[in-house]
């Protein structure tokens, strides 16, 4: 290309400042400071051949395309006497874009400055805390979770109870809970009165804070310690267990013989019954019953044979 | 040492006013085996239908109307109960107490007919029976254990 000789040739220019520096390579920068080469500001920069090539070329280049698109732009905006090539002022109007892209943005604001903004948008009796809180206390801020502590000293702060607005401050306090290890953990109760319900609020009034998980299990707690300090204090072994019941077995039937119905008096349970075994036999026992049943059985032929004598003597 | 069937049962027939049964199987209990778990016992049980009996309110008022009628109900109870024995034995449920110079088979004699003047109030089921041997059975083996 013609265009590319001709950058050959051109002399090389200073290069701007690091801050000076355009969108675009820092040759076309340099050879092109308006962003109008040779060839587009002299059509006469061609040769013949080129600028017929040219000619028949209806095909708009992106340098035309864009300015086609700009002034399309100016023109929307009614702003006809505005119209300008870019090439001509000297601004990139992309660069200009991205320059002036925050000029629509609200100014930066500091978190302080926020947090005052946020509470201008807050209920009113709020408001006014919040103000007379960032007056008294300047350093103070909201957004890390000073919320809480600001509750607290309005409640402590002595007065009638009341808001400048007339509504009931919310009655707040901290107190201490210990966690399971042990740890104090600051806890804020707020008791909001019915006076300060708004619609739709069902939030219960006149209750504290509710028992945690732990606390349920404590109440378990609770009573195995009672129990374990009962038996340091009142258990220990009888001397005599058999005797425990049978000293007393007047009193305890007095008690139990006659106890209200209770749709099941009779034991139902299953018992541990262990009947006595009666002792196994030995070769004495064996011999000794063998003996009884001789003598028995001899005793019981001897009467027999008396009793048939008898009989025939008597018959004889 | 954990508590055995076998005391568990002595109990329950007891409680349950089947004295025959109970002698039968106190009969069994063996004096050195079983004396640490069958006292235990006692004193789980007596714990448990203390802490039932006078959960709502266990004002001295209350714990000495208690104790009064229970030696009441008999000469035997009168004479076998300690009133302030009695009574500092069940406020002891609930709070600390204290005594001093009482013998392990008074303890255990004093809870066995407390036990029994509780028991007395309460229209016990054959399961409600179970269920409260069962708790006292497993405060007993955490005493022992």
């Amino acid at each position: 290309m013609t265009e590319l000789d001709h950058a050959s040739t051109t002399t090389a220019t200073e290069q701007p400042a690091a801050g000076d520096r355009r969108p675009g390579s820092h040759d076309s920068q340099a050879r092109y400071p308006n962003g109008v080469s040779v060839a587009d500001a002299d059509p006469g920069y061609y040769d013949s051949d080129i600028r017929g090539a040219l000619a028949a070329d209806t095909a708009p280049t992106r340098q035309q395309a864009f300015r086609d698109a700009a002034a399309h732009d100016q023109a929307s905006d009614g702003a006809a006497d505005a119209r300008r090539d870019p090439a001509d002022s000297g601004h990139d109007p992309d660069v200009d874009a991205i320059l002036h892209e925050n000029d629509r943005l609200a100014d930066p604001r500091t978190r302080q400055q926020a947090a005052r903004d946020a509470a201008a948008h807050t209920l009113p009796a709020d408001k006014d805390r919040a103000v007379s809180d960032q007056q008294a206390r300047p350093g103070s801020d909201p957004l890390t979770g000073t919320a809480g502590e600001t509750t607290a000293k309005s409640a402590d702060q002595p007065g009638d109870g009341r808001s400048p607005h007339g509504e009931p401050d919310r009655e707040a306090q901290t107190l201490t809970v210990p966690d399971h290890a042990g740890h104090d953990l600051p806890v804020t109760i707020v008791q909001v009165g019915p006076e300060v319900r708004t619609l739709g609020d069902e939030t219960p009034t006149g209750i504290g804070r509710k028992p945690t998980g732990g606390e349920l299990e404590d109440l378990d707690g609770d009573r195995l310690s009672r129990a374990d300090r009962f038996r340091k204090t009142f258990y220990k072994q009888a001397d005599d267990i058999t005797d425990v019941t049978e000293k007393n077995a007047t009193a305890l039937e007095a008690f139990l013989g006659h106890r209200p119905s209770g749709g099941e008096a009779a034991v139902t349970g299953h018992y541990v019954m262990e009947a006595p075994q009666p002792p196994p036999a030995d070769a004495g026992s064996i011999a000794t019953g063998g003996l009884v049943l001789g003598i028995l059985a001899d005793r019981g032929i001897h009467w027999a044979r008396q009793r048939a004598k008898q009989k025939r003597g008597l018959g004889e | 040492m954990t508590v055995t069937d076998r005391q568990v049962s002595v109990l329950r027939a007891l409680l349950a006013g089947d004295f025959e049964q109970h002698r039968t199987l106190r009969a069994q209990l063996h004096q050195e085996a079983d004396r640490e778990g069958y006292s235990a016992l006692i004193a789980a049980a007596f714990f448990e239908a203390a802490d039932r009996r006078f959960a709502t309110d266990h004002s001295k008022e209350t714990v000495v109307q208690f104790v009064a009628s229970a030696r009441s109900r008999s000469d035997d109870a009168a004479r076998q109960i300690d009133p302030l024995l009695a009574e500092r034995m069940i406020q002891g449920v609930f709070e600390d107490a204290a005594i001093d110079g009482h013998s392990g088979q008074e303890l255990v004699e004093t809870q066995v007919l407390l036990l029994a003047a509780i028991v007395s109030e309460t229209a016990f089921t054959g399961s409600d029976l179970d269920s409260f041997l069962a708790e006292s059975r497993k405060l007993a083996d955490r005493w022992t254990g």
